[in-house]
């Protein structure tokens, strides 16, 4: 196996060397946290390549636009980057039921459930702050409303203005809200995921019932 | 009574232990004649992957460098450019118009040097960059161009001049 | 594989030696399966799981209303705060905005602990409602509104 290249080694160490033969059952685990971590993926490389045409604040709308419709191949990369946000989700949540289910959250693995809420938290702010940068009128509107949401809380002018900005210019998208979505929150996703991914062979493989 | 139950359990168990380590050996050994076969569906797995890696790289290229700023095609009202013999410039870009003998003509004020934006100045056409200098129908006068600078095609449909630009400098 | 035996370190072989504790029918569950077989799985879950993807993304998906049209008269939120957006509607802000999804939060986050003082089987009923109430609101969202 680490007989291909000496590189592949150190990936192929993250893995263990073998496993119980009932963790592999397909309805066992429906492989939904791998898929999530397919479609984390699969965003991250779409994303990636609109960033080369995206134009965060007021031409948003216009650069997506263009990027569907001009831009050769743009309209599949940007589908691709909407659909697999929407199934990362639907795997998060499958792969949590899956998990209550077979209450793989007993110890030792409790911070290894609580490392997966937070996960499912920064994922849905990541989905947020995305359909936020679509530019418009439906995400003008969602801004409206999280920011409205959030000058409830104490120093809530300062919150709203570190997350979206300093004031509303009505457009939904604005460059602090793509700082966010597209260096914090996944850089963030990031470490945690590797972090949930060495609990979980730290605390002794997926086990299911 | 019990201690003997119990001791031979555990013997029974020992054994069916052992029988399975040797089930496992002997599996394990067939599945190392298995564990070539998986390989290579792994490697024809790792081939794929890599396969449509490589042929995405030529559909992402024409993605990547897809320039959302180029103009394909200038549209500029009559009333908005009163067309005149001398060249007048159509606003934020670099197409010039004038009334020529034929109809209105365009010309495309980019240096065929190295594609600096020229200046049109008292019946000259100036490049900042290296000098070159055209006369008023493009012709080189001076400097490193040699070609001269490129002509559009004018249209007017409707109320407006419409000017065609490919490759746009 | 017999060579690799002894400089392994990996937990589930170090864990066949508390085998001898186990009853017969556990001891064929647990057989050790190599890597690759997993790998292999995972592999034809990714491809299938990305032809699926690809497949969706071929349709068009819409624009949405350009910020410089007129507002229209409602505006929909996407589904996934579809729940959230159903509950802004009908109670105080304090309560939909913050309130019940905080609980809801913390309520997955102390999900193992009320495992240590009830049984199991509680555990995942109080899951499950908690599940279908969002799933309830959000459906009611989404096919009503």
């Amino acid at each position: 196996m680490a007989k291909s290249l000496r590189s592949i080694a150190f990936v192929q160490h993250i893995r263990p060397r073998s496993l119980p033969a009932h963790s592999l059952r397909f309805w066992a685990t429906l492989c939904m946290g791998g898929l999530s971590f397919l479609a984390f993926l699969v965003t991250v490389v779409t994303g990636m390549f609109l960033l080369f045409h995206y134009v965060p604040g007021e031409q948003a709308y216009n650069s997506v636009a263009d990027i569907v419709s001009l831009a050769p191949y743009g309209s599949i990369i940007r589908s691709l980057h909407y659909w697999a946000a929407q199934g990362m989700v639907l795997a998060i949540l499958l792969h949590m039921a899956r998990v209550v289910w077979h209450q793989a959250y007993r110890p030792p693995r409790e911070m290894n459930w609580i490392i997966g809420v937070f996960l499912f938290l920064l994922t849905l702010i990541l989905d947020f702050s995305g359909y936020l940068l679509r530019g418009d009128r439906q995400g003008a509107a969602a801004q409206e409303v999280a920011r409205g949401l959030l000058h409830g809380l104490p120093w809530g002018s300062s919150l709203t203005a570190l997350f979206f900005g300093a004031s509303d210019l009505g457009h939904g998208s604005s460059l602090t809200l793509y700082v966010w979505h597209v260096f914090i929150l996944p850089g963030t996703l990031l470490v945690l995921q590797l972090w949930h991914f060495w609990r979980v062979r730290r605390d002794g493989g997926v086990r299911p019932l | 009574m019990n201690l003997n139950k119990g001791a031979k359990h555990y013997i029974m168990k020992q054994e069916k232990l052992l029988g399975l380590k040797a089930k496992m050996e002997t599996k394990s050994n067939k599945s190392e004649q298995f564990e070539m076969s998986r390989r290579e569906l792994l490697r024809l797995g790792k081939a794929v992957v890599l396969l449509s890696m490589a042929s995405a790289v030529y559909p992402l290229s024409h993605y990547v460098v897809w320039d959302s700023h180029k103009q394909n095609q200038i549209v500029v009202a009559k009333k908005d450019l009163m067309l005149t013999s001398e060249w007048k410039r159509v606003a934020q870009s670099r197409v010039w118009l004038r009334y020529g003998a034929d109809g209105p003509e365009g010309i495309l004020a980019t240096c065929t040097h190295l594609g600096c934006e020229v200046n049109f100045e008292a019946g000259e056409w100036i490049c900042p960059c290296h000098g070159s200098r055209y006369d008023q129908d493009g012709r080189v006068v001076h400097g490193p161009a040699v070609k001269p600078l490129r002509r559009l095609k004018v249209k007017e449909i409707a109320n407006n001049y419409q000017v065609e630009i490919n490759n746009y400098g | 594989m017999t060579g690799r035996r002894h400089l392994d370190t990996n937990l589930a072989e170090f864990r066949q030696l508390k085998n001898i504790l186990k009853r017969p029918e556990q001891l064929e569950r647990s057989r050790l399966i190599p890597i690759e077989e997993l790998q292999v799985r995972e592999y034809i879950a990714a491809f299938a799981a990305l032809a699926v993807l690809v497949f969706i993304s071929s349709f068009p998906l819409s624009l949405g209303i350009p910020p410089q049209a007129p507002l229209p008269g409602h505006i929909q939120a996407p589904w996934m705060f579809g729940g959230i957006q159903w509950l802004l509607l009908r109670l105080p802000v304090v309560l939909a905005g913050w309130i019940i999804p905080g609980a809801s939060f913390v309520f997955l986050l102390s999900l193992p602990w009320w495992a240590s003082t009830i049984a199991g089987r509680w555990v995942r009923i109080g899951f499950a409602a908690f599940a279908l109430f969002w799933l309830g609101i959000t459906l009611a969202y989404v096919f009503q509104v």
